[in-house]
């Protein structure tokens, strides 16, 4: 017979951050901005710096610093959720919605079914194409009005806050529509391929 | 027994409880399954309590026992937090938590690595670097490794027993020390980096481990000293 482990006296701390809003299963509201990321943290100079959107559309198009910074930008307001449990509430983001970006690059093929997000790192992740239109995905600039810290991704970073945060890859370069599914890089190390903190989906096994 | 998948919660008792610091107590558990890791690898930890309220945390695997059936976590204590008070303050040896795990496989080191290595701590964040300290010293391994710890003072220092006597262990105490002290005195800079290198026979991989501004500084000390972003591995927290 299975005795479920209980910790005599453990409980919820209600003073252990703001509880305004409820929090996805298993996370706890930080209020610093934790760093996490698989490799050291990159310097890109705005000078180098370039967007790509490419594959199923109708007009690929690489975007410079300047060109894109003349694009409409949009404010999301908004909570960010990490697979390693931090949760922070109510933060102001800023930057270029990618319904705008892909008007830029002359509208989606109707086969675009997922969007590939490659970085200057070279790291990969992977989302349905339903995930990232309508407003719910922006390439960002900002956050709380300062320009992304390297450490945060900057000078820019995908941002997709309804899943993971590690769906917002940092240090953006590369936006390829396809047809096909390809998981990204902690997608095939181990982590779920969707990613939605409401639902718990955390590592390759969580449904 | 046998060993499942790491997503599986598997239940743990507390078999011995170490106090290593102030701030930092040694946990001996023995989970009902085997979960063998990797050096640096780090395994999550979920208490319960009594209404059915569960909260779990990652921490790293502690180099403390060579015992495969014994899993051993250095648990930092955080007063504001909600696990750790009750895991320093409550739980004792007998009980029970639940595990699952190994996590993580780019912040590891494996024995057949040829590579030199240096190692950079800072606090608490010198617990995976000694793990992989530890499995360099048991292995067959002829690669040079090195580590660089910075703690606040003596009584913070970690694996005292370990690490004190280690002719390829730098430490470094950044608030005060004790008069007879023969180590190293204030934060890591590059002058302590390009010394420790300078020992190297070729560029090491370098791992950093520590408070986030701890790891942006070490790594941008070691890319002005030459060391490629490509050989730097970092793991942050806080």
């Amino acid at each position: 017979m299975y005795m479920a482990v209980v910790n005599k006296g453990f409980k919820k701390r209600d003073d252990h951050g703001d509880h305004h809003k409820p929090l996805p299963p298993g996370q706890t509201e930080v209020i610093q901005w934790p760093v996490l990321s698989y490799a050291p943290t990159p310097h890109i100079p705005t000078d180098t710096w370039s967007l790509t959107i490419d594959g199923e559309v109708n007009k690929p198009v690489t975007l410079d610093w300047k060109q894109f910074n003349k694009l409409p930008m949009t404010t999301l307001l908004t909570d960010i959720h990490c697979v390693t449990r931090w949760s922070r509430l109510g933060m102001k983001w800023e930057g270029v919605s990618l319904d705008e970006l892909i008007m830029q690059a002359g509208g989606l093929k109707e086969d675009a079914k997922f969007l590939i997000a490659t970085t200057f790192e070279g790291y990969t992740t992977n989302l349905p194409v339903q995930d990232i239109l309508n407003d719910q995905a922006m390439v960002a600039l900002k956050a709380h009005d300062e320009p992304l810290s390297p450490d945060h991704g900057g000078p820019a970073r995908l941002f997709v806050p309804h899943l993971y945060l590690w769906k917002s890859a940092k240090w953006i370069k590369t936006l390829t529509f396809t047809k096909e599914d390809h998981p990204g890089f902690w997608e095939v190390n181990g982590y779920n391929n969707y990613g939605d903190p409401w639902l718990e989906q955390r590592y390759s096994d969580d449904y | 027994m046998t060993t499942i998948s790491n997503n599986q919660w598997v239940e743990a008792t507390v078999i011995d409880i170490a106090t290593e610091s102030p701030e930092i107590k040694t946990f001996k558990l023995k989970p009902t399954t085997l979960l063998p890791h990797v050096a640096g690898q780090h395994y999550e930890l979920r208490l319960t309590g009594d209404d059915g309220y569960q909260a779990a945390r990652l921490y790293s695997a502690a180099p403390v026992s060579d015992d495969p059936t014994v899993l051993c976590l250095s648990i930092q204590l955080v007063p504001t937090g909600e696990v750790t008070p009750y895991v320093h303050g409550n739980l004792a040896v007998g009980d029970t938590v639940e595990v699952r795990g190994p996590f993580g496989r780019f912040f590891v080191w494996q024995p057949d690595n040829p590579a030199p290595v240096l190692l950079i701590g800072g606090g608490s964040g010198v617990i995976p670097l000694v793990a992989m300290l530890r499995a360099h010293e048991k292995s067959k391994s002829t690669a040079k490794m090195h580590l660089i710890y910075s703690a606040r003072t003596f009584d913070d220092v970690i694996y005292k027993d370990m690490l004190l006597d280690m002719a390829n262990t730098t430490i470094t105490l950044t608030s005060k020390t004790p008069k007879d002290w023969m180590g190293e005195s204030g934060r890591i800079n590059a002058a302590l980096l390009a010394k420790i290198l300078a020992d190297f026979p070729t560029l090491p991989t370098c791992y950093i481990c520590g408070m986030s501004p701890f790891v942006s500084a070490m790594n941008e000390l070691l890319q002005s000293l030459g060391i490629p972003l490509s050989s730097i591995k970092t793991e942050r927290f806080g």
